[in-house]
C-alpha cells in the first residue's frame, strides 16, 4: 500500500509539475488576426456536448467548454484542471481547478461543477463507456475541488477517460456558457457560428480575437475558399483537395497527427468459420501488402498499421515486430486449412473502406481465396451489428487513442466495442494488473503482453492510420486535441 | 342566378381544396411510411454499436417504439396546432432547424422561377420560333449546357466565376446568424447555377412544343392567311401553349425547392436540400416530414395551377 501512495504521489508529481499548460501572455506577445474556419456541421447540432455529432460541432464545444485535461501522444496536459491526484488504490481522484476559474459570464467554476458536467456527459451512450466508471453518488466536491470516486481502480483515469475530453459548464448545464477560450456571439448550424476571445479564460485572453466557424459540407469547396482567401482553416478535406492546394505557396498543409486519426480495420470476427481459428487469422494477416494499400488508398496521410491501435502515443510498444505480407506463407496456411471462400461486409463507414475491401479482395485471390464483398449502406451499418457478428469478415475503424484506451472498449469481454470477438486471459489478467499500477514502466510491460496478444492472436487486421487532412494560410500556430485545432493558445498572423 | 354561380364556385374551389388537402395528407403519409420502412433509425444509428438492448432503450426514450400510425397522427395533430415538433435525437424544435433552409431555398426559388420566367421561356419560344444562326447557336449551348452533369456544371462555374474572374464568393453563406437577405450576394451563385441547369434542362421541351403548335393546322392556317408573324405568336400560338409551358415550370418547383442538393453543397449555401438529405441520412423522421409536407403542399398547389389555366384554356377555347 505504501508503496502505491508513493508512486501516486509521483504520478501527481509528474502530472503538476511535468506536462502542465503554459500560460500565454498573449497581449504582450503576438496581435492576432481574427480567423475563419470551414467546417461541417449537421442542421441538428445544439450547444450540449452529449448530442452533437458533427466535426464542427465538436470544435464548437471545445471553444466553449474547454477540458479539464486534453490528449498529447506525450501524455496528458492539464488545462481547466491545476492539479489531479490519485489515491493510493487509484480509485479516487481528485481534481483541482485552477485558482480562481471563472466561466465567460464571470461566475466561479466549483469542483460540484466537475461532478454535475461529467455526470451529465455520461449519460450519453457515447461517453458511456468512459464515464461509466465514476461513481456519482459517493463523488465529493468541495469549493474548486472534486474527488471523483471509481467503481473500480483505474490507473489511466487520466490519459483515457478525462484527457478525451472533459467539458465543464455551470451546475453540469451546457447551454453555451463555459470557462473555455471562446465565447458565443451568434450563429447556427446552418449559417456557421461567431466567437469571440474569452477576457476570462483561465491562459490569458487568447491571441485570436474572433473564431468564425462556417459551415462547409463539402472538401471541395473548402479547399477553393481557402484558395481565395474567403477562410484560413480548411478542417476535414480529402486527397484531391490536398493536390489542389499543394500549388498554392500561401497555404500549408501540416502532415497531420496519428493523435485521433482514423485506424482502418478489416475485422476477421473470431465467433464464425473460418477466422473462428488463430492460424487462419494468421493467414489472412500474411496476406495484405499494408504498405501498398496505404500507397494506394490512403497517400501522403496514411500510415501502416499493425493490427494494433494507439500508434504515435508514448506507450504504444512500437518493438513489436510489423506484419508483412508473406504470401507464400498465408496460401499455405489457406490450403491446410481448406479455406478458400470467405465474406467481407464492406461499408463506406468512413469513405474508402468499400475500395479498401476491393483491393484485399485482389490480395486474397493471390493466395488463392476467393472474396465476395457485399456492400452495406453506411446509414444502416451500426444498426447492423447483429447480423454482422455472424458474417466472416467486414469492414470497421478506430479513432486513434492510447493503447490503454483503446483495450478497454475493444478487447474485454465487457467491452462496449468488442466487435471481433476476442478476448483472452492474457488480456484479462494483465489489463487488470495495468489498470492497478501507476508505475509506467510496470504498466508499459502489461500494455505490450495485451498489445502482443492483440498482434498474434487478436481478430483485426488493422492495416493503415488515415490522419486528418487540414490546410491553413500560413503564420497560423496551433496544437491539436485529437484532431481539433486549440485556437484558445494558437496565434495567427497571416503572411502577407 | 350571380349567387347560384357564386355559390357553385365557392362550392368547386372548397372541392378544390378537400381533393388537394386529401391529395396533402396522403402524400405525407406515404412519406411518413417510407421514413419508417428504411432500415435503421436514430436509436441504431447512435448507439447501435453497443447492442440491441441499447437501442431498444433509446428508441423507447424517444418514443419509436410506439405503433406509426400512434405518432403520424400525433405528429399532424401537432403540426395543426402549428407545433412542427422536436429533433429525436438533440430535442431541437424543428421549426428553428428549418426556419433558415427554408428563406434561403424560397428565396432562390423565386429568383430562379423569375428567371425562367422573363429569361429562359422567351428565349427557348424564340429559339423554336423564329430560325436563324442566333437561334441556333443558343440551341447548342443548351444541349450542351443539358449534357453536363449539374456537380460538373457547378464546380466549372464556381472555377470560372469564383477562382479565375474572382466575381463571386466561392462561398453562398450569408455570415452566421444571417438571413439571405442580409447579404444578397449570397444568393447569386447558387441562383445561377440552379438557373442554368433547369434552363437547360427545360430549353429542349419547350422548344419541341413550340415547335409542335407552330406545324399544327390552325397555325399553319394563320401564317398562309398572311397574319403577322408576331401577331399569331402572341395572340394564336402562346395561349394554346400556355398551360404546357405551366406544368413544364410546375415541375421545376419542388427541384429548386429541395432537390438542389448538389448545388447548395458546392457553393455551402444553407438550403432545405442539404438539410433534407441530412435528415434522411440520420433517420430524423420530424424533420424529413417537416419539409416533406411543405414540398409536397408547393408541389401540389403548383400543379393544380398549371392544370387550372389549362382548364381555363380550354374553356376559353384554347386548340389541343
Amino acid at each position: 500500500m505504501k508503496n502505491k501512495s508513493m508512486l501516486s504521489l509521483l504520478l501527481a508529481f509528474v502530472l503538476l509539475f511535468g506536462i502542465s499548460l503554459p500560460v500565454v501572455n498573449t497581449e504582450e506577445a503576438i496581435q492576432s488576426s481574427p480567423i475563419k474556419i470551414g467546417a461541417m456541421f449537421s442542421p441538428d447540432d445544439t450547444l450540449d456536448p452529449v448530442t452533437v455529432t458533427s466535426p464542427g460541432g465538436m470544435f464548437l464545444m471545445m471553444s466553449l467548454y474547454d477540458s479539464l485535461v486534453s490528449m498529447h501522444p506525450d501524455g496528458a496536459i492539464l488545462r481547466m484542471a491545476e492539479s489531479i491526484e490519485a489515491n493510493g488504490t487509484l480509485d479516487a481522484y481528485t481534481i483541482t481547478l485552477k485558482e480562481g476559474l471563472v466561466y465567460s459570464d464571470g461566475v466561479e467554476a466549483t469542483g460540484q461543477d466537475i461532478i454535475d458536467s461529467l455526470r451529465y456527459v455520461s449519460t450519453s451512450p457515447n461517453y458511456q463507456s468512459m464515464y461509466g466508471n465514476i461513481d456519482f453518488e459517493k463523488s465529493t466536491a468541495e469549493e474548486n475541488k472534486a474527488t471523483l470516486a471509481l467503481k473500480e481502480p483505474t490507473s489511466d483515469f487520466i490519459e483515457s477517460v478525462l484527457a478525451m475530453w472533459s467539458p465543464v459548464a455551470p451546475g453540469g448545464e451546457f447551454k453555451g456558457i463555459g470557462a473555455g477560450g471562446f465565447v458565443l456571439e451568434k450563429g447556427d448550424p446552418q449559417t456557421g457560428y461567431v466567437l469571440v476571445a474569452n477576457e476570462k479564460y483561465y491562459a490569458g485572453k487568447p491571441s485570436i480575437p474572433q473564431v468564425t466557424i462556417l459551415n462547409i459540407p463539402d472538401s471541395f469547396s473548402k479547399a477553393q475558399a481557402l484558395q481565395t482567401g474567403e477562410i484560413d482553416y480548411a478542417w476535414g478535406l480529402d486527397a484531391s483537395a490536398v493536390q489542389m492546394l499543394l500549388k498554392n505557396e500561401g497555404i500549408e498543409l501540416p502532415s497531420g497527427s496519428l493523435d485521433g486519426a482514423i485506424a482502418m480495420d478489416l475485422i476477421l470476427n473470431t465467433r464464425v468459420e473460418p477466422f473462428n481459428d488463430p492460424e487462419v487469422r494468421r493467414a489472412a494477416k500474411m496476406t495484405v501488402d499494408r504498405e501498398k494499400m496505404v500507397a494506394v488508398l490512403l497517400g501522403n496521410y496514411g500510415e501502416v498499421a499493425n493490427d494494433m491501435l494507439g500508434k504515435g502515443f508514448s506507450t504504444y510498444p512500437e518493438d513489436i515486430e510489423q506484419t508483412k505480407a508473406n504470401k507464400e506463407e498465408a496460401k499455405k496456411i489457406f490450403q491446410e486449412k481448406g479455406v478458400t471462400e470467405f465474406t467481407i461486409v464492406a461499408s463506406d463507414i468512413v469513405p474508402g473502406m468499400v475500395n479498401a475491401a476491393k483491393m484485399m479482395a485482389q490480395e486474397f485471390a493471390e493466395v488463392e481465396v476467393n472474396v465476395v464483398i457485399e456492400e452495406l449502406d453506411p446509414q444502416t451499418f451500426f444498426a447492423q451489428m447483429g447480423d454482422l457478428f455472424q458474417k466472416s469478415a467486414f469492414t470497421f475503424y478506430w479513432m486513434n487513442r492510447t493503447p490503454m484506451a483503446e483495450f478497454r472498449s475493444q478487447v474485454l469481454k465487457a467491452s462496449f466495442y468488442n466487435v471481433s470477438g476476442y478476448t483472452s486471459d492474457v488480456i484479462e489478467e494483465n489489463f487488470k494488473k495495468a489498470i492497478n499500477t501507476s508505475d509506467k514502466a510496470e504498466q508499459a510491460k502489461y500494455v505490450y503482453a495485451i498489445s502482443k496478444d492483440i498482434h498474434d492472436n487478436g481478430g483485426e487486421l488493422i492495416w493503415g492510420y488515415q490522419k486528418d487532412i487540414t490546410a491553413h494560410r500560413k503564420g497560423l500556430k496551433t496544437e491539436l486535441n485529437q484532431t481539433v485545432p486549440w485556437l484558445a493558445t494558437a496565434t495567427f498572423v497571416p503572411e502577407q | 342566378m350571380l349567387k347560384k354561380l357564386g355559390q357553385a364556385s365557392l362550392g368547386k374551389l372548397a372541392l378544390a381544396i378537400f381533393k388537394i388537402f386529401v391529395i396533402w395528407l396522403l402524400a405525407v403519409f406515404v412519406l411518413g411510411l417510407l421514413m419508417e420502412a428504411l432500415p435503421g433509425d436514430v436509436a441504431s444509428n447512435k448507439v447501435g454499436k453497443q447492442g440491441s438492448e441499447a437501442v431498444a432503450a433509446l428508441r423507447k426514450e424517444m418514443g419509436l417504439d410506439r405503433p406509426f400510425l400512434d405518432r403520424f397522427f400525433f405528429w399532424l395533430g401537432n403540426f395543426f396546432k402549428g407545433d412542427l415538433g422536436k429533433t429525436l435525437l438533440t430535442k431541437k424544435d424543428v421549426g428553428v432547424i428549418i426556419k433558415t433552409p427554408l428563406i434561403s431555398s424560397l428565396s432562390i426559388t423565386t429568383i430562379v422561377f423569375l428567371g425562367l420566367v422573363f429569361v429562359s421561356i422567351p428565349l427557348s419560344i424564340y429559339c423554336a420560333y423564329y430560325k436563324n444562326a442566333l437561334s441556333r447557336l443558343i440551341s447548342r449551348m443548351a444541349v450542351l449546357l443539358s449534357s453536363v452533369p449539374e456537380f460538373v456544371l457547378t464546380i466549372l462555374a464556381i472555377m470560372l466565376l469564383c477562382m479565375e474572374l474572382r466575381l463571386l464568393p466561392v462561398l453562398s453563406i450569408p455570415g452566421p446568424g444571417k438571413t439571405v437577405w442580409e447579404n444578397p450576394v449570397s444568393m447569386l451563385m447558387p441562383s445561377l447555377s440552379l438557373w442554368t441547369i433547369c434552363t437547360a434542362a427545360m430549353f429542349r421541351y419547350l422548344r419541341v412544343m413550340i415547335e409542335t403548335y407552330v406545324n399544327t393546322s390552325y397555325v399553319r392556317e394563320a401564317f398562309l392567311a398572311g397574319l403577322n408573324k408576331n401577331k399569331i405568336l402572341f395572340i394564336h400560338l402562346l395561349p394554346s401553349a400556355l398551360p404546357g409551358i405551366a406544368q413544364i415550370l410546375a415541375s421545376t418547383i419542388p427541384y429548386l425547392l429541395a432537390g438542389s442538393m448538389v448545388v447548395e453543397t458546392l457553393t455551402a449555401y444553407p438550403g432545405m436540400g442539404y438539410t433534407l438529405i441530412q435528415a434522411v441520412q440520420s433517420r430524423e423522421t420530424p424533420v424529413v416530414i417537416a419539409i416533406g409536407s411543405f414540398l409536397i403542399a408547393i408541389t401540389i398547389l403548383c400543379y393544380y395551377l398549371a392544370d387550372f389555366l389549362g382548364k381555363k384554356n380550354k374553356n376559353e377555347g384554347g386548340i389541343l
